[in-house]
């Protein structure tokens, strides 16, 4: 079963997303904040990971970085969720080495897609 | 030129003794009355003859000489050329007694000491000046008096005597001279 | 003491008996001479009678060579004490007789020989040569010496008569000058002391008083008239001073009137930007506020919908589903409010990018599709050939699409509804062109007149049967305006509408004013962007004029320019704006430059906008190292300043853009739109993952 580690820092977002993944499906593990994300990526190693970017202490893309800079976690596809539609977060996002994004709140269905391509493309290298 | 100068250089040398030899000739006689001489010339500068004494202004000078010519060529010589007030000297021996009269000046030689009163008698009230040698000549009415004391000349003279003749006599005269004064009539000597 | 400084009086009185003196002294020095001269002459003839009255008399004494008569002749001299000696010399020139006045030794200089006849000087003695004659004939020579005696003793006696009356006269002469040159000094005096009071006591109504008419007198007229010149000069000097003095005093009262209203004005510009700044926050936050919760809410029930789904009944789910949609109308609802809230506070500002128009009518066209569906109309979407990228807040662009869009989709039924885009050229721009066409119920005249008014739907029966908030238009409305677009309306009641949105290709900011910190959507941590797009530049000065002349200079080398004057202002407002550069004074009232300067170093949020301090305090080592860029010395050099500016901007770009690898070159153009470069890469990356997404 396909692994997501979902980083998310607020526990209403966190249930949602988490119970809808897992009734797709997916298998998922959950880091509170960023420093959690990282060993949980470290020790997991997840299929694909859903970063809140606006986490407190590190921020997300801090998070990216350090995971792509990881040799054990680069492979794995990072998409970044933002709060905001601002240009310069979904900049900052990519710059960090975010393999895509997504806004919040959440579309499920379009999440879904981007969930589901990145997957496909994990695959295909 | 040189021997014209010579000339005149011995003439010069002998000359001077020509005339010492004249004067050494007199020297024994005339030392004194070469003084004298001067003397005689020297009163006649010294004494005013009234106007009445001569007859013309260049009427000269005459000086008898009475008795005995002790001066020789001296008194000549003394009076050769020398003028007195324009009046030159006319030297006379004198012969007689008349010729007193003509007289300006009237030397009393030493030899007529013996007639000394007469002649001067003679010549009383005439502007006569009468010049002896005699001792007491000036005393007995003689005007001047030549006297030889220590082999200086010193004169004596008879203001009186000059009165009577009628004769001023200088006081620059006077003050050289040896006032003397006659005898009173009462016989009193003054001098 | 010199004599050029004595006082006027002794000056007069030396002056008199001076010239008294010396005259006298003349005069009486004159008839002294003359008078002695004379006597000299006397005493010559004198001498010369005796002689001939010697010679005389001793006449007879010579011609009769009697030496005594003769020497006493002589001696007879002996009254007559001048006589120093006499000698009679014979003919021959030796010598006859002799007298001399005191029995001493012969005296050296004795003639030894008889002389010429005649008299002479032979050095203090007068000598008489006397030929002695009797009756012409030369018998000697008589020679007289005198010592002058008498005339010595005159001479002597004259001179101390001299002096005794030089004194006594210059005395005399003392007293009469002393009261007399007081007709000159008095005056003078007199003037000096008036001269000397008025400058004491700085009195010019005291006049001198003028004794004569002479030229002290008009020197006392001219110093009175001057006196009264300069009282009259003074009187208005006074004036003009107290006058002088009025008017500074009104100008120094209308200057901190000035300042005053000026300080007002400057509390009111913080206060409304407080005001500005705390509606933004608030909006920022609301905006959070709101929408947190309500995406809970649909969220969850969405996610109840789809376990209803497998689980629950069909009514359940419909609950959820009523659940869902009122929550979703509601945050519709929430996010419009919120828009025209934004807008109406003046904090809606434009995020500029570049974008492909076709792939962006494309997403909207693919989002709509059950709103399409939902009334079976037809869409059609014709796109010109020439449409390409444009260049605009894509977000609104979008917006104002979905909103013309959805009310196409809801106003028509069982209709056609067209999307077309073009481009075309107006006045040397570049505008484009969509047009939404619909076959829906239209829009009567009388809507049309508040069609784009807030609230005004066309009435309130259709907003319940159709739904909508009422406000999209509105908003569509003022983004378009935001935009500098222009949107229209055709619509016949019953035909169908169309609305025509210009929107110009290259959307351009504009400098609105001074930042307003402003927040999208969830606010908290965003960078604030800039109204009009350009960079800020924060100048901390507390000299108005320097905040002045920095806002013109750097305003118009194509920045936002904001000013404060304090330090504590700077660092609050540089945290809210994060201006892109910094010029910090130091001197200061408050906190001075070097501890603000310090602060923003050691805060983390400003520590790496670059400052430029400048200042009159010379101490760039200071400066640099407490973390300031540059250090520039006032009166500052602008050309310097404009090069340290633009040095700093083009850091940025490279340090924004480093880690995206695109290459330098592509920086170089758009360069006054910073960001938009930015994006330009930014949205290429984007670009990718949509292509390889399709």
């Amino acid at each position: 079963m396909t692994k997501i580690l979902l980083v998310e820092d607020n526990e209403m977002n966190r249930d949602m997303l988490s119970r809808r993944l897992q009734r797709r499906g997916y298998s998922v593990v959950i880091a509170h904040d960023g420093e959690q994300a990282l060993s949980l990526a470290a020790t997991e190693i997840p299929d694909l990971i859903l970063m809140d970017i606006s986490l407190p202490v590190m921020d997300g893309c801090e998070v990216t970085r350090r995971l792509k800079a990881d040799k054990k976690t680069r492979h794995i596809p990072v998409i970044a969720l933002t709060a905001h539609a601002l240009v310069t977060d979904r900049v900052k996002a990519m710059n960090a080495g975010c393999d895509d994004y997504d806004t919040k709140p959440v579309e499920f269905i379009r999440l879904s897609d981007k969930i589901h391509n990145c997957l496909l493309e994990k695959k295909a290298r | 030129m040189r021997r014209l100068r010579l000339l005149i250089t011995v003439a010069m040398v002998i000359l001077p003794s020509l005339v010492f030899e004249a004067h050494a000739q007199d020297s024994s006689v005339s030392s004194e009355y070469l003084i004298k001489a001067g003397f005689i010339y020297n009163f006649a500068n010294l004494v005013q003859w009234p106007a009445n004494a001569f007859t013309q202004p260049d009427s000269p000078i005459v000086i008898g000489i009475l008795g005995e010519d002790p001066f020789g060529t001296v008194l000549d010589r003394v009076l050769a050329g020398k003028k007195v007030n324009g009046r030159i000297f006319l030297v006379k021996r004198l012969k007689s007694v008349t010729d007193l009269k003509e007289c300006h000046i009237v030397f009393v030689s030493s030899s007529e000491m013996a007639h000394l009163a007469e002649a001067i008698h003679l010549v009383k009230g005439m502007p006569i000046l009468t010049i002896g040698e005699i001792p007491g000549f000036a005393r007995r009415g003689g005007i001047i008096n030549l006297v030889l004391e220590d082999n200086k000349v010193h004169f004596e003279v008879n203001v009186e005597a000059a009165k009577e003749a009628d004769l001023n006599i200088s006081s620059r005269l006077l003050a050289l001279a040896r006032i003397v004064q006659e005898p009173a009539a009462d016989g009193k000597k003054t001098e | 003491m010199s004599l050029q400084n004595l006082s006027i009086r002794r000056k007069l009185i030396l002056i008199t008996m001076l010239t008294s003196s010396i005259a006298l002294l003349l005069s009486s020095a004159s008839f002294l001479i003359y008078d002695l001269i004379s006597f000299r002459h006397l005493l010559t003839q004198d001498l010369t009678t005796q002689a001939e009255i010697i010679g005389y008399n001793s006449a007879a004494a010579m011609a009769f060579k009697d030496e005594p008569a003769a020497t006493a002749t002589l001696s007879a001299l002996m009254v007559k004490g001048d006589i120093v000696a006499a000698v009679l010399y014979s003919p021959d020139g030796q010598m006859f007789a002799q007298y001399f006045r005191n029995d001493k030794t012969l005296p050296a200089f004795l003639p030894s020989r008889s002389q010429e006849k005649g008299y002479r000087f032979e050095g203090r003695y007068l000598e008489v040569w006397h030929d002695v004659t009797l009756n012409g004939e030369r018998l000697g020579t008589l020679f007289l010496q005198s010592d002058m005696r008498q005339w010595s003793t005159r001479a002597k006696r004259y001179a101390s008569i001299c002096l005794v009356f030089v004194l006594i006269s210059g005395f005399l002469a003392f007293l009469v000058s002393s009261k007399l040159q007081k007709v000159i000094s008095g005056p003078i005096v007199h003037l000096e002391d008036t001269m000397r009071m008025v400058s004491a006591h700085k009195n010019y109504e005291v006049r001198a008083v003028k004794a004569y008419a002479d030229e002290i007198g008009s020197l006392i007229d001219g110093f009175n008239t001057m006196l009264s010149d300069i009282q009259h000069r003074d009187t208005a000097l006074r004036g003009a001073n107290e006058e002088l003095q009025t008017r500074t005093r009104e100008l120094e009262e209308e200057i901190s009137h000035r300042k005053q209203a000026q300080d007002e004005l400057l509390k009111a510009k913080y206060v409304a930007e407080e005001a500005s700044r705390a509606k933004s926050t608030f909006l920022a936050n609301m905006s959070h506020e709101l929408r947190t919760p309500l995406n809970a809410i649909i969220g969850y029930s969405e996610m109840l919908e789809e376990e209803a789904h497998d689980s629950a009944t069909v009514e359940t789910v419909q609950d959820l589903q009523k659940i869902r949609s009122a929550g979703k109308h509601l945050l519709a609802l929430i996010n419009d409010v919120l828009d025209l809230s934004k807008i109406e506070a003046g904090k809606m500002s434009l995020h500029l990018e570049t974008f492909d128009v076709s792939g962006m009518i494309e997403e909207i066209v693919t989002t709509l599709q059950p709103a399409i569906e939902k009334n079976r109309n037809t869409l059609r979407v014709h796109l010109a050939e020439d449409v390409g990228m444009m260049q605009a807040d894509i977000t609104k662009v979008r917006q104002i699409l979905f909103n013309l869009l959805s009310n196409a989709c809801k106003f028509t039924d069982h209709g056609t509804i067209s999307v077309d885009v073009d481009q075309s050229t107006e006045q040397g721009q570049d505008w484009l062109r969509f047009r939404v066409t619909d076959t829906g119920i239209g829009i009567s005249a009388k809507q049309k007149e508040n069609l784009f008014q807030e609230f005004v739907q066309a009435d309130t029966s259709i907003a319940r049967k159709y739904g909508g908030t009422g406000l999209g238009l509105a908003i569509t409305h003022r983004f378009v305006q935001l935009m500098k677009g222009r949107i229209g309306v055709e619509s016949q009641p019953g035909e169908g509408s169309s609305f025509t949105v210009h929107i110009p290709a290259q959307v351009k900011l504009e400098a609105v004013g001074p930042v307003q910190a402003e927040g999208d959507s969830d606010a908290s941590d965003a960078i604030v962007e800039v109204r009009t797009g350009r960079d800020t530049i924060l100048v901390i000065d507390d000299d108005a004029a320097v905040r002045e002349l920095m806002s013109r200079f750097v305003g118009k080398l194509g920045f936002n320019v904001l000013t404060v004057a304090s330090g504590e202002e700077g660092l609050r407002l540089a945290k809210q704006v994060r201006p892109v550069l910094i010029t910090l004074d130091v001197v200061m009232p408050g906190c001075d430059g070097w501890s603000v300067l310090s602060k923003m170093k050691a805060d983390s949020e400003l520590s790496k906008i670059p400052v430029i301090m400048v200042t009159i305090v010379d101490n760039e080592p200071r400066g640099l190292d407490l973390g300031a860029s540059n250090y520039l010395i006032k009166p500052v050099d602008r050309e310097r300043l404009a090069v340290l500016i633009e040095k700093h901007r083009l850091n940025r770009f490279t340090t924004i853009t480093r880690t995206n690898a695109v290459p330098v070159s592509r920086l170089s153009h758009g360069h006054k739109h910073g960001k938009v470069d930015v994006e330009v890469s930014g949205r290429e990356s984007h670009d990718k993952n949509l292509t390889s997404r399709r």
